[in-house]
């Protein structure tokens, strides 16, 4: 399977911050994936870049095979709907679709009047007037009836209501399904991702954390439960993700190939939720100074 | 037409779900041998879920042979699995009023009858999606 | 790209077509009777015999006295164009995030700009040019009259160079809104640039486009009628007799002529200087410089107004990031 999208060592830097850093990151085709951080982890800048509202500071992405935002070939063949739905305020319904049919050649008029007849928009309402969720549907139907081979979301459903919110998700899925769509959908509500999602990318600090099919990180990530231990007793193709220790018990999340043998530990599974945040509290930990010395003892928390 | 939902916190499969979901509607008669499956984007226009999950629950389906599909046309119910003939359905009701009797005579009080049977019930409910 | 355009610019040019009816109505409607009232007056037959045609100019010229502020309207315009239709081009679209839609549909983002340039710096050539045309048209009989269309204030209000201002307001609009990012900061630092650019040209570089001459001219004998009509008297100073420059003024005058107080006569005044051998040396750019000195300045605002177009396009391409 070919792929959509594909990032080596990828960096932005502003000033003197890098938003993102070193990401290489290879996302198949056909899938809707899901780009997951806390704000301010660097989804927004990816996403830019890859739509070619940014220039990258180091590294290089590749989309659908060509360079972000080069030539209007290129631009006609990805879809991109920014936080918060930017649309033009004093422009109604009616011109934005104009909008779309006339800067776009690919643009499908019929898929765009049926989307827009289907939601029950009044054509002649200002965008300025619109809700949060009806702004988003006209914003996604500008996006799908260009006619897109990947279609990018950052944060579509970050404001709204959980009705306009399953509203949105049911539209762009009817349209994933219809259309043969590549999805990357940023958001940090996993329980929307968990639903829609089946390829996983976990951004922190500027970096990737995870990236990977859903399924294939759900089957190789297990939670171990057992009599205190050191984690580095385990063998060595077990990888510690995330560990917690009390007095007499010990509880880790770890990635491994391998089925767990050993009769000590309890297994279970992992959702994707629990999986996403034990990558993001790794990261976190890294993140924060080294304990001192006096708290040696308790071992690491 | 089958309405599907998914639930999010159950810790089953969402595409297990949908299978069980069809399995049940098959049951209770609410579907029938030759009934078209809804398709994939009237599935996920009404439960937000990924195309691939529905996909993956036919595809089940057909593995087990309640379904198949037809290219161009649709997903198609092959099998029924529901008896709704009385005939059938008497002889049911006579065994399930013994079972009654037999558990009054135990001592076993209203209650007590409800739990067990939901107890076992989910038991074996859960023993058919494994 | 067209469409989306005019549907952005709509209520901008709309607005100017507006003034600019409004503006042709009383024009046009006062305009054949100002005509009138010129030939009625008998000023350029006073003019022709050289005479003190003061009281004639003064009653033609306090006729519609609001025929002052047309100047000063067309001074006016290049900068509101340069603030309305130059400085929110990028900034709004930057400003408020709208870029991130513009900008990922199918049409590059130099084409988005190329086009809204384009129509936006056309439309603001031709209303520059239809303003300029109708007040200049009207003003002509007066024009005629005050012959002072080569002065500082005046050189600017007339001719092709609103015109060009209009264009470099425009340029230096889009571009200080490329850079700044915020609509109502551009359009203040637009205002502010262009007035200062206007100013340090019009006080200061234009009277260097040619070695200027000089005349001598007695003192208070008119310096216009020593240059003659149209000419551009840039500055002048008093000498005497061994052509030193010497300050003088004209109390310090009289009591040394010892002329009564009260003596306002310019002749009493001219015949006093005259025996001190005080004369005045004039720096004049003549009037037939007019046109060359507007095709200079018209050069210099357009070359102006192509390399900040040039460099918006630059910074658009390679530093909006």
């Amino acid at each position: 399977m070919t792929n959509s999208i594909e990032a080596v060592a990828l960096g932005k830097r502003y000033r003197r911050r890098w938003a993102l850093q070193d990401c290489t990151v290879a996302i198949p085709a056909g899938r809707v994936v899901g780009l997951v951080g806390a704000n301010g982890a660097g989804k927004t800048t990816l996403m830019h870049l890859i739509v070619g509202l940014l220039r990258p500071s180091a590294g290089a992405v590749t989309v659908l095979g060509g360079r972000p935002g080069e030539g209007p070939d290129q631009l006609a063949r990805v879809g991109f709907l920014a936080q918060d739905a930017p649309l033009y305020g004093t422009l109604n319904v009616g011109d934005h679709l104009r909008l779309g049919r006339h800067l776009n050649p690919g643009w499908d008029e019929a898929a765009a009047s049926s989307r827009i007849d289907g939601l029950g928009f009044d054509l002649r309402q200002r965008a300025g007037q619109l809700s949060g969720g009806q702004r988003a549907q006209l914003a996604l139907t500008l996006a799908v009836a260009k006619r897109p081979e990947l279609l990018l979301l950052d944060e579509p459903v970050a404001g709204l209501d959980p009705l306009a919110r399953r509203e949105f998700l049911q539209s762009l899925m009817e349209s994933v399904a219809e259309h043969h769509l590549t999805v990357v959908l940023s958001s940090h509500l996993l329980g929307d991702v968990e639903r829609v999602c089946d390829y996983l990318i976990v951004l922190a600090a500027g970096r990737v954390q995870l990236a990977g099919d859903v399924n294939e990180l759900l089957a190789t990530h297990r939670v171990l439960t057992g009599p205190r231990r050191d984690p580095r007793s385990l063998p060595g193709d077990i990888e510690v993700i995330e560990e917690a220790h009390t007095e007499r018990q010990s509880t880790l999340i770890v990635r491994t190939e391998t089925p767990i043998v050993d009769p000590a530990w309890t297994v279970t599974e992992l959702g994707l939720e629990d999986l996403v945040l034990a990558y993001l509290g790794q990261s976190a930990a890294a993140a924060r100074p080294p304990t001192s010395p006096l708290n040696a003892n308790e071992g690491p928390t | 037409m089958i309405q599907f939902r998914i639930d999010g916190r159950s810790g089953v499969a969402p595409y297990l779900q949908l299978v069980q979901q069809v399995r049940h509607a098959l049951r209770l008669g609410l579907l029938h041998e030759g009934d078209q499956l809804p398709t994939v984007k009237e599935v996920v226009a009404q439960v937000a879920i990924n195309p691939n999950t529905v996909l993956k629950a036919y595809r089940e389906l057909e593995y087990e042979g309640l379904a198949t599909g037809r290219r161009g046309v649709g997903t198609f119910v092959t099998k029924s699995l529901v008896d709704t003939s009385f005939a059938a359905q008497g002889p049911l009701r006579h065994d399930l009023e013994r079972w009654l009797a037999k558990a009054r005579r135990m001592g076993l009080d209203e209650d007590s009858i409800r739990a067990l049977f939901e107890d076992t019930f989910q038991v074996l409910m859960t023993e058919d999606v494994a | 790209m067209i469409w989306l355009t005019w549907r952005q610019f709509r209520v901008q040019i709309l607005v100017a077509i507006g003034a600019f009816v409004v503006l042709g109505a009383v024009l046009g409607y006062t305009g054949p009777h100002l005509v009138h009232l010129y030939h009625d007056s008998g000023i350029r037959e006073c003019q022709a015999s050289r005479g003190d045609c003061g009281p004639l100019v003064d009653s033609f010229t306090s006729h519609y006295p609001w025929w002052h502020g047309l100047g000063p309207l067309i001074t006016v315009i290049p900068g509101l164009i340069g603030v309305f239709w130059g400085a929110p081009l990028l900034a709004r679209e930057l400003e408020t995030g709208t870029y991130r839609l513009a900008w990922t549909q199918s049409v590059t983002r130099t084409r988005w700009l190329a086009t809204k340039v384009l129509i936006i710096g056309v439309a603001t050539i031709v209303t520059a040019a239809a303003f300029t045309v109708i007040v200049a048209l009207w003003l002509s009989p007066l024009d005629t009259v005050n012959a002072n269309r080569f002065s500082p204030g005046a050189f600017s209000q007339h001719g092709i160079v609103p015109i060009v201002y209009a264009a470099f307001a425009f340029a230096l609009g889009v571009a200080v809104g490329a850079v700044l990012r915020r609509l109502v900061a551009a359009m203040a630092v637009t205002l502010v640039v262009f007035t200062l650019v206007r100013l340090v040209i019009q006080q200061w570089v234009r009277q260097h486009f040619a070695t200027p001459i000089h005349v001598i001219s007695a003192l208070f004998g008119g310096g216009s009628n020593a240059v003659g009509p149209n000419a551009w008297v840039v500055s002048s100073r008093v000498v005497d007799r061994t052509n030193h420059t010497v300050a003088i003024h004209r109390d310090s005058l009289r009591s040394t002529c010892g002329l009564p107080e009260g003596e306002f006569s310019r002749d009493a005044l001219r015949a006093c200087a005259q025996r001190l051998g005080l004369h005045q040396i004039l720096t004049v750019q003549p009037a037939n410089r007019y046109w060359p000195f507007q095709a200079w300045e018209a050069a210099i605002f357009a070359v102006l107004a192509v390399l900040l177009t040039g460099f918006t396009f630059w910074w658009t391409r390679h530093r909006i990031t």
